[in-house]
């Protein structure tokens, strides 16, 4: 049996006090998961992603990360927060806001260098990381001089400076080219088998089953609709269709018949309509 | 008003590096200690804002355009030490990417653009609005004139750092080696285009803003991070405050001239003296009129030093004490609205 | 789609009063253009940085401090012939570091003429500097004043005038010159963190950084809401209008500004980040440092030494 990393125990949050963003939230999180918390805009994955990176605190109930729980006091001391930030990584949804160094190798060692680690390890550390994405022709570059699948390239880059063991990815496909998507989920692919935890939250249902073997999905109420491993729930077309995650679709083909299917937001169309033109 | 290099000799600007670099000092360390970790990017993202400030032109009637500096708008804002430290990034920056402002005066640019400015609007600010409601159409003009006055005080300073330059350096026979223009001729122009016409630009910006903000985002006017504004509150704390600021600022106004005399000993009095009385032909009708009311900054028979740094001291007084009278009954006339909440 | 309103029938009407090219370019698209353009080319002509000329070879740190020295002592100049002999010796540094004079002169004379130029003329006549003159202009019949600004009888140049006037652009050209030379060959992240050894706080320096960093940001966005606007605009606007959407964008710059720094600062706390900040470097000085410096030194020293032997 693995290791618990994250108990989140009925957790109510609401953003600037005002917005309710999670309520009565009940969740566990094993060591070398892989999960995809999955949502529509609005139901609070973000702020749930947040909480686990502890820089945002639940009002209500509690979080304990290796048992130990998880609040700005905790935080405060020394030893615990360089524990944790070592542990835990987060590639934030906009990489502007994460992006904030001059250059990309300041920013890829702006991690490791925070949390103390010798100036030869995480020189090693950069050099392995831009070889690895390919990206030593871009490290001395700014931010602002990189197109916006380079930008997460290197957002990912610099979270993953710090060897964290469970890695949070909010949205992390937002935005990319389908290139860049492909290699994103190999790499991610590549980062479970070799023992880390990861925990996405998305709204890409046609990743969902790369990306995770168990889904959790959030509703507009903000509680826990359900949970469980991703083809059981991706299956379940009417509970998509009311967390909005999915949507019907109607529409009229030339041969005049009325149509109605169900799609996700983005990718997975289930039919093909040129087929329907070239009768 | 970014005195480039090469206007100012070195003990003018020598002296400005050592009054800024304590105020930098402090100010960083309290800032740090009130905001801990989020003070980096809270000051990164202020200094980026009021870089991009300086971009925007606002249409002037008659077709022309100016830019605010926007020393007032940060403060009240942000607080007087976050604009402090915020726009000294600024010109920072400015000095060394755009030669905008040089590096020898960089700190007498920070002294007149960083310092002076957001402190004299932000106290300025605070007084006129003193009882009123944080979303009150009083704060809108009382933003104005902060913007309006202190943008003319930053002015001021930079006019009286350059004027004294003929004053305190120059070849034996008297004829200057840094910024040409003495105090007769600096401080009128450089005011002059002040009172006219930048201050208008500063107080429109300046006020439309905040009636922006109070409209949009009242939050932010009631102070949603309080601890960037040092305590006020109460009216009485305001006042002195404020007085024991100007104090300052006064006392510091003859400070380039003493510290010439003192510290490069290169003057003895009677050369100073001599200096003082240094006026182009040209310009004496001119300068007798200053001298009915500001005594050209030195007040006639006064001629030593001691006392002629008294002379700016006084004409300092004169000056604050007439814009403050000013910004007062202007206040007084505007509606109070709120003031009973 | 069934708003009443947002439907095209009967296709595009035609404007009603079409007078093409009657518009002028906006105050904020003219400013935003100027602004970015010069902003990008601050920080991308980094083209100079990489040449592998004399200064770009020696270690940033050594750079600034004896340039940085340097800039005093043209401060410290009392003398035309040296001030003119330090302004050579700058574009002689440029030129073995492969600056093309070309590009550097005009760099600095145009922005002289601009500012310092311009003030330093009236100098040179006797109603600003009275002395001996060189070169009488105009004679009146007497003295006579506009306004409260009175005229001398004879307006001319003076020598003490040229002097004066000589001396202040010179100046001014051989420190502009100095400091263009540091920036354009050092990167501008080598600079930032080079100015420690000139006792700027690491943490300082850091938030230069970010600062230019989120600049680029703001101007984007800056861009992205003019576009919007350009695209929508359809009369020209009064004064008064333009000045209540300028200072509206400027409030809602503001909003963002404030927002983006607690998302920053999340992800800053995200990755370690506690009240310190601690960067890299990798500066190595090297012989060439050592070489420099020591030749440094002594030229200064001499330059120092014949202005105050000159008095």
């Amino acid at each position: 049996m693995e290791k618990k990393v994250f108990e989140i125990k009925d957790v109510s949050y609401s953003c600037l006090g005002k917005f309710p963003a999670l309520c009565g939230v009940n969740l566990e999180i094993k060591e070398k998961e892989k999960i995809a918390l999955l949502g529509a805009n609005g139901s609070g994955k973000s702020s749930l992603i947040l909480i686990l990176n502890g820089l945002a605190f639940p009002q209500k109930g509690e979080i304990r990360f290796m048992g130990e729980r998880l609040t700005e006091e905790s935080l405060e001391d020394e030893e615990f927060n360089s524990f944790f930030r070592k542990t835990v990584g987060l590639v934030f949804q906009n990489s502007d806001i994460q992006l904030f160094s001059s250059t990309v190798w300041d920013e890829i060692a702006f991690g490791p260098t925070q949390l103390g680690i010798s100036k030869a390890e995480v020189e090693e550390r950069v050099n392995d990381l831009l070889e690895m994405l390919d990206m030593h022709s871009l490290k001395d570059r700014s931010p602002y001089q990189l197109s916006g699948g380079e930008k997460k390239k290197v957002a990912i880059a610099s979270t993953l400076a710090v060897n964290p063991d469970i890695l949070l990815l909010d949205e992390p496909t937002n935005g990319l080219d389908p290139r860049t998507q492909a290699f994103l989920m190999e790499l991610l692919e590549e980062l479970h088998r070799s023992g880390k935890t990861i925990i996405t939250a998305t709204h890409d249902l046609g990743k969902v089953e790369k990306m995770a073997d168990r889904v959790i999905i959030l509703g507009e109420d903000h509680t826990i609709v359900t949970e469980g491993c991703a083809s059981e729930v991706l299956g379940n077309k009417s509970l998509l269709l009311e967390v909005n995650l999915i949507h019907e679709h109607l529409h009229r083909h030339d041969d005049g018949t009325l149509h109605s299917h169900e799609h996700g937001h983005f990718s997975e169309h289930e039919h093909n309509h040129n087929k329907y033109k070239t009768v | 008003m970014h005195i480039p290099d090469g206007y100012l000799g070195p003990q003018t600007y020598g002296t400005f590096y050592a009054i800024m670099l304590p105020i930098w000092f402090w100010a960083s360390k309290m800032l740090k200690k009130t905001l801990k970790a989020k003070h980096a990017p809270y000051l990164a993202l202020c200094a980026a804002f009021s870089f991009v400030i300086m971009m925007f032109n606002v249409p002037i009637p008659g077709g022309s355009t100016g830019h605010a500096v926007g020393g007032a708008l940060i403060a009240i804002i942000m607080g007087p030490w976050a604009a402090l430290m915020a726009i000294s990034t600024v010109l920072i920056i400015q000095a060394l990417l755009f030669g905008d402002g040089g590096i020898t005066a960089i700190a007498a640019n920070c002294f007149n653009m960083a310092f002076v400015m957001p402190f004299a609007g932000y106290y300025i600010y605070r007084i006129l609005v003193s009882g009123s409601d944080a979303v009150s159409p009083r704060r809108v003009f009382a933003a104005a004139i902060a913007g309006y006055v202190s943008i003319n005080f930053a002015a001021f300073f930079a006019a009286v750092e350059l004027g004294i330059q003929p004053l305190i350096a120059h070849t034996p026979d008297g004829v200057p080696l840094y910024a040409p223009y003495s105090l007769n001729v600096a401080v009128p122009i450089m005011t002059f285009e002040h009172l006219v016409f930048f201050g208008f630009v500063e107080a429109v910006v300046t006020g439309l803003v905040i009636a922006y903000i109070i409209r949009t985002e009242p939050s932010l006017m009631r102070g949603s991070t309080p601890s960037l504004v040092p305590a006020i509150g109460k009216v009485g704390g305001n006042w002195k405050k404020l007085w024991a600021g100007i104090g300052v600022l006064i006392l510091l106004t003859p400070l380039g001239l003493l510290a010439s005399g003192t510290a490069w000993g290169e003057w003895t009095s009677e050369g100073l003296e001599s200096l003082l009385n240094y006026v182009p032909e040209g310009f004496k009708s001119l300068n007798g009129l200053w001298s009915s009311f500001m005594a050209g900054y030195n007040i006639s028979g006064w001629n030593s030093p001691f006392l002629s740094a008294l002379g700016y001291i006084f004409s300092a007084i004169v000056g604050v004490g007439l814009i403050v009278l000013i910004a007062f009954l202007i206040s007084r006339l505007l509606p109070a609205e709120g003031r009973s909440s | 789609m069934s708003y009443r309103w947002l439907k095209t029938e009967g296709g595009i009407a035609p404007c009603p009063c079409c007078k093409i090219g009657g518009r002028k370019i906006g105050f904020l698209e003219r400013t935003l253009v100027e602004v970015t353009s010069f902003f990008r080319n601050g920080l991308f002509s980094e083209e100079y940085a990489k040449k592998n000329g004399i200064l770009q070879r020696i270690d940033p740190r050594v750079k600034i401090l004896t340039l940085g020295i340097l800039l005093v002592a043209v401060s410290l100049m009392r003398h035309l012939t040296l001030i003119g002999g330090l302004y050579l010796t700058v574009l002689f540094l440029a030129i073995l570091s492969k600056i093309d004079l070309k590009f550097f002169l005009p760099r600095v004379w145009l922005f002289i003429p601009l500012f310092s130029g311009i003030i330093a003329i009236p100098a040179l006549f006797n109603v600003f500097v009275p002395g001996e003159p060189l070169l009488t202009l105009i004679t009146f019949k007497s003295k006579w004043s506009v306004g409260l600004f009175e005229i001398p009888k004879t307006i001319s140049i003076t020598k003490q005038g040229l002097f004066v006037a000589t001396m202040f652009v010179m100046r001014v050209a051989t420190s502009v010159s100095l400091v263009v030379l540091i920036v354009l060959t050092t990167r501008w992240q080598y600079l930032l963190k080079a100015l420690r050894v000139l006792w700027v706080p690491q943490m300082f320096t850091f938030i230069i950084g970010m600062t230019c960093r989120y600049i680029h940001l703001l101007l984007k966005l800056i861009e992205d809401i003019h576009l919007a606007k350009k695209s929508r605009v359809i009369k020209k606007t009064s004064v008064v209008a333009g000045q209540r959407w300028v200072t509206s964008q400027i409030g809602n710059i503001l909003k963002r500004s404030l927002q983006m720094s607690e998302e920053v600062h999340s992800a800053m706390l995200s990755r370690g980040f506690t009240n310190d900040v601690r960067i890299l470097d990798t500066f190595r000085i090297k012989r060439v440092d050592y070489v420099w410096a020591a030749f440094f030194i002594l030229f200064t020293s001499v330059i120092l030494g014949f202005n105050s032997i000159l008095g």
